[in-house]
């Protein structure tokens, strides 16, 4: 499908006009809109101290006081889930940002250099993508020891490679384009060609990959602080949350509800907008 | 009796955007051992009749109202169960795709031998025996081995051949063909429609072919029907139509005859303009958009069918119309 | 086809050794002295003496991998820090139980997405379609981490039908199978789903249905059969991740796996240990790969013929 990629001007407001269309991408829009106000805002939304320690309240269940009840050592839930959702939303965000630009900045170049560093660059994604999803990840984390930095640079160093095999191909669709030989043989520098010229047209394939790169990403995190490899407590994430909700799960079976609720929500939102973005950024891909 | 009575057949499609009247009041017979052609641009209804006739009309597509007869029963009040007990034993059918028409991972010496395996009291030997025998009939020159095949491994002629086999395996009473040379090379075309018309005759089908190639029409039919927009607007004996053409669209189709030259699959042109939507098909006479010579009737009100002098021809064209006789010029109708 | 399986088996080398040098290095890579930091406090200078050399890390880094990979071949993969026993051992004690959990949760993943998959593409636009999108989306976005919580609160913790974890008879073994297939068969409906609507309507329907076949046999013989080809990639493909969500999985039910010996580790500060467990996920996950791809070119005769 990547073939039928020509020159074209993504008109912003003609994707906007497909985008508003998708009626779910819209709510997925709205809802992660919600959830980074509640992330920015957190501090003056928290009824609590998400900190705080009040160890004759633990593990009481939804009261008035408590909205979401206390976990083990009293602290108010509903203020560490807001807290939570700063932690993993920025995460997400920061390892996307990371592993999209470096993946996209390495497939340029390996897509255009092409020989044998693109030889080179193509093994080393292989071999990285011979590695099951997490693994790789508790790997690096099992070296480096637990912490939210740990964490983010572990989901970087194996995130990259699906933003690197993408452009790549794109590139090598895009070089073979007239005019790219047209700038060529006009003299324009390399680096120009590169970013000016190949990057653009590149773009909607890195949009679409990274929003549903957060989503992976979040998902990802809290995996590894569902385990307890990744925040380092006390700091709160919804994966470290659910991670206490599973030691309690006997006598407090509430903590495992509303971390869970919250990261499905958000990873269906970020999905649906993804699928809004390829409809609406490759309207042929629709008709396909 | 004849084998096949078509009549006011519509078949309509109940889409978002509309209803699509793609077959609008149809009727046409076949009579035993006989071929006719439904001739007509794509999108002109001709495939959507011959789906009727077999019963694959699928959604959204429905069977509005009229009669198909075959052999007198009427196919379009039988059960689905019933219905599918004719197909593949008295009625077959082959398509234009021989390429996508073989299921690609089903070897093409079992996709023959199920069919009969379904419909007959055979034993698999038999039925393979049969399968060999039929791969024969179509001139495939290794018929044993190509039995094992994939459909792959075959070439488009060799593919179709497999489907003329496929579809006549039964002796079916009627075979429908819907463009079964168009997309198959030149060379290959000749070969296919001499192979439909011989085994026609031994094995006594009638046919209906469906084609855009008036030169098809020349080398097959018996009888033709030229489809626009839905309707069929002239139809009658072969040599009839050929040489006493009425309808301006009928004379433009055969002026438009492919020679030896024209690359395969190039438009043909010489009349202007495309096939309505029929999703709001234009008032009056379908045609007459693009029509040389339209008469001001022919934007308000459809043109009824009659029959030319004693025989079979038959036309709907108020050029032709008593009431509006006076208006055509003798020279002019035979000229264009 | 036998080219096509030779071919295969040579693309696959290759990443079995870089997978084999990756682990190798693992334990180098760690900063700092990784004797010390395993040992953490309880480090005394002869102990660490005794574990370095045990590790071979006294060595020149040359000969450490070339003594590496020699063991490596003869299946010895050195000996767990905290037990002292050969970690083959320990890892090939657990691995029946993660083959088990990740075999059980594929038929789940199977059993539910087969049926289904078609079901909504045969009764298109019908409410077994619609159902089947809302679970293919539900079962996507669900973590295994909350399902199988979510599922232990239910069944165990409410109705009290099956054990909150551990392992044993069939009875334990279902959360788990159903916590770690229920993503895979939401993405594998799907994918069924749109495989088969793009087959039934491709050419070849229509002639079965001209031929008047049963439509059973249309679904299944005609369109079923072309429309698994690209799910048993993708089914392939998610194996690899079933065994990254069994590492999660076990941890969330006691199951006695390579998955929660690989966690136990890392927390012990294991690492011949957890070099282990590496090694053998990601061989495993390669193996898979491999046999996938044999059994694709089995399916589709295209490649079979090549």
């Amino acid at each position: 499908m990547q073939l039928f990629f020509t020159k074209k001007k993504t008109n912003f407001s003609d994707v906007w006009y497909r985008f508003r269309r998708n009626k779910l991408a819209v709510i997925g829009l709205i809802v992660i809109t919600l959830f980074i106000l509640v992330a920015i805002f957190a501090n003056y939304l928290m009824p609590y101290d998400p900190y705080k320690i009040d160890i004759r309240n633990r593990l009481k269940g939804p009261s008035k006081e408590h909205w979401l009840g206390t976990d083990d050592l009293g602290r108010d839930v509903l203020s560490r889930l807001i807290l939570g959702t700063r932690v993993s939303l920025r995460v997400g965000l920061i390892v996307v940002g990371i592993s999209a630009t470096v993946g996209t900045i390495i497939g340029l170049l390996s897509g255009y250099a092409g020989g044998w560093v693109d030889n080179l660059v193509m093994r080393i994604v292989d071999i990285l993508l011979a590695f099951p999803g997490i693994l790789l990840a508790l790997a690096i984390v099992a070296i480096l020891g637990p912490g939210i930095d740990h964490v983010i640079l572990a989901l970087t160093l194996t995130g990259w490679v699906g933003y690197a095999r993408v452009v790549r191909g794109e590139v090598l669709t895009i070089k073979e384009e007239e005019y790219i030989t047209a700038a060529k043989s006009s003299g324009i520098k390399k680096s120009v060609i590169l970013f000016k010229y190949i990057l653009p047209n590149a773009l909607s394939p890195i949009i679409v990959l990274a929003t549903f790169g957060i989503a992976g990403a979040i998902i990802a995190e809290s995996s590894l602080s569902f385990l307890g490899l990744g925040v380092k407590p006390p700091e709160p994430s919804w994966g470290s949350l659910l991670n206490v909700g599973r030691r309690y799960i006997m006598v407090a079976p509430y903590l495992s509800i509303f971390p869970g609720i919250f990261i499905m929500v958000v990873v269906m939102a970020l999905n649906f907008i993804g699928d809004g973005l390829r409809d609406a950024l490759d309207p042929r891909l629709r008709n396909k | 009796m004849a084998l096949l009575e078509v009549k006011n057949l519509r078949v309509y499609f109940h889409t978002r955007e509309g209803t699509v009247k793609a077959v609008d009041d149809v009727s046409f017979t076949l009579e035993k051992n006989e071929t006719l052609c439904l001739v007509g641009e794509s999108g002109c209804g001709k495939s959507v009749t011959a789906l009727s006739i077999i019963g694959l009309i699928s959604n959204p597509g429905k069977i509005e109202s009229g009669q198909i007869l075959f052999e007198g029963v009427d196919l379009v009040k039988l059960k689905k169960s019933e219905l599918r007990k004719f197909r593949g034993t008295e009625i077959s059918m082959i398509f234009q795709e021989p390429m996508t028409s073989l299921n690609p991972s089903l070897k093409v010496g079992f996709q023959i031998v199920e069919l009969l395996l379904e419909h007959f009291n055979v034993s698999k030997t038999e039925a393979k025996n049969l399968a060999v025998e039929f791969l024969k009939k179509v001139k495939i020159p290794d018929a044993v081995g190509t039995y094992d095949k994939y459909p792959h491994q075959l070439s488009g002629g060799m593919r179709q051949r497999v489907m003329i086999a496929m579809a006549l395996i039964s002796k079916p009473s009627l075979l429908i063909a819907d463009e079964p040379t168009t997309a198959l090379d030149v060379t290959i075309q000749l070969q296919i429609l001499e192979l439909i018309r011989d085994l026609k005759n031994s094995l006594g089908t009638s046919v209906i072919l469906i084609t855009h190639d008036m030169g098809v029409v020349a080398n097959l039919a018996d009888k033709v029907a030229v489809m626009y927009a839905g309707k069929i607007v002239e139809s009658g004996e072969v040599f009839e139509v050929f040489e006493n053409p009425l309808h301006p669209y009928t004379v433009g189709l055969l002026g438009s005859i492919p020679k030896l030259d024209t690359p395969k699959n190039s438009r043909l042109i010489s009349i202007p303009g495309n096939v309505p939507r029929l999703i709001n098909p234009p008032k009056g006479c379908r045609f007459h958009e693009r029509c040389s010579r339209k008469l001001e009737i022919c934007e308000i009100a459809e043109p009824p069918e009659m029959t030319i002098g004693n025989s079979n021809h038959r036309i709907a064209c108020w050029l032709y119309s008593d009431e509006f006789q006076g208006a055509v010029d003798t020279d002019e109708r035979y000229g264009s | 086809m036998i080219r096509y399986i030779i071919n295969r088996l040579l693309l696959t080398i290759p990443v079995v050794i870089a997978v084999s040098v990756l682990v190798f290095l693992f334990i180098h890579l760690i900063p700092g002295d990784p004797v010390e930091m395993m040992l953490g406090e309880t480090a005394t200078i002869a102990n660490v003496e005794e574990i370095r050399h045990m590790l071979g890390l006294d060595k020149p880094l040359g000969i450490q991998f070339l003594d590496f990979m020699k063991n490596l071949l003869k299946g010895d993969l050195g000996k767990s820090i905290v037990s002292r026993r050969p970690v083959m051992q320990i890892v090939l004690e657990r691995y029946p139980a993660t083959i088990k959990l990740t075999v059980a949760s594929a038929i789940v993943a199977l059993i539910i997405s087969i049926p289904l998959g078609t079901l909504a593409a045969v009764k298109h636009y019908s409410w077994i379609d619609n159902l089947s999108m809302i679970f293919a989306l539900l079962g996507v976005s669900m973590p295994n981490f909350w399902l199988g919580p979510l599922l232990i609160i239910l069944f165990s913790l409410t109705l009290g039908w099956l054990p909150p974890s551990g392992y044993g008879g069939f009875k334990y073994i279902i959360l788990p199978a159903i916590t770690l297939g229920t993503a895979m068969s939401a993405s594998l409906t799907r994918l069924v789903r749109s495989s088969m609507l793009e087959v039934l309507d491709q050419e070849y329907i229509k002639t079965a249905r001209a031929k008047g076949l049963r439509e059973r046999l249309v679904i299944y013989r005609h369109a079923l059969r072309n429309a698994l080809i690209p799910v048993i990639t993708v089914f392939g493909m998610q194996i690899g991740s079933l065994l990254s969500g069994a590492l999660i999985t076990e941890t969330i039910f006691s199951w006695p796996g390579v998955g929660r010996l690989f966690i136990e580790s890392i927390f012990r500060r294991d690492f011949p240990l957890v070099q282990g467990c590496v090694l053998i996920i990601a061989l495993t996950y390669v193996f898979v790969n491999f046999i996938v791809d044999i059994t694709y070119g089995f399916i589709n005769p295209k490649i079979r013929y090549e």
